[in-house]
């Protein structure tokens, strides 16, 4: 398990954050293998959803 | 009176009159009853994904004040206005005072795709150079090409003398005259 840093605040645009908890394809990573507790999940999965609304985060790697 | 997050991403095309822009929307955006507490003008970014064909996009995040009937105005004109490609308007307990970490994201690229295009001009310029070499050795090469047509022309024409006077050989000579068919063609 590879270890993760999470500050206390962020929100959708610590993309050097939230990069952690994305594959290479574009995939939330599951908090059973990022080892975050649920909150935590929560919130990640939340900013990182944002965060490819506003194109800041791709939503796969097979982008046109 | 609530707290907002406004995330604009405007088109790239209006890059050189961006102030003009900004200045009209913060216009609109007090006309409807908004207090602005702190702008972050992000600049030109590339965008993770094509939107409406356009690669890269310039963002704004503004921290508003104002009371939820206001909020609905804002988003009618947010809806029909054709210069923004996305737009993300987010209720907040508190504003954020200070630039998010986008904007150092930002620079950074910036810096990496100047050294890019700079490391590309260089280059540019030796294949410029390396270009005009060939020119000059391709010219000669022209020359060389033409040659050969008028000379399997001849060679076609022999092999129809040959052909009326040795019918035997027949596959062999057709087999000759197609390749020389080919090579006119090119």
């Amino acid at each position: 398990m590879k270890s993760v840093k999470l500050p206390n605040k962020f929100n959708h645009t610590n993309l050097d954050v939230l990069k952690q908890f994305i594959t290479e394809t574009g995939k939330i990573i599951p908090a059973r293998v990022s080892g975050v507790n649920a909150a935590q999940q929560r919130k990640i999965t939340q900013s990182i959803k944002v965060a490819r609304f506003l194109a800041l985060l791709p939503y796969t790697d097979q982008h046109k | 009176m609530n707290n907002y997050e406004l995330t604009l991403i405007v088109n790239q095309d209006l890059e050189s009159r961006f102030d003009i822009f900004k200045e009209s929307f913060d216009k609109s955006l007090s006309e409807m009853g908004f207090d602005i507490a702190f702008t972050e003008i992000i600049g030109k970014r590339f965008l993770a994904y094509p939107i409406q064909k356009n690669t890269k996009g310039l963002y704004i995040i503004y921290q508003l004040t104002g009371s939820p009937a206001a909020v609905s105005d804002l988003e009618n004109k947010l809806k029909y206005d054709n210069s923004l490609l996305r737009y993300f308007l987010q209720r907040v307990e508190t504003h954020t005072l200070a630039n998010s970490f986008l904007t150092e994201d930002t620079i950074e690229a910036n810096k990496k795709a100047e050294a890019k295009l700079a490391h590309k001009a260089k280059q540019d310029a030796l294949e410029a150079q390396a270009k005009k070499s060939n020119e000059q050795s391709e010219a000669s090469k022209d020359a060389k090409v033409t040659e050969p047509e008028q000379e399997s022309e001849s060679i076609k024409e022999e092999n129809e003398i040959s052909d009326k006077d040795t019918e035997i050989d027949n596959s062999g000579s057709d087999d000759n005259s197609e390749t020389n068919e080919d090579e006119v063609k090119e």
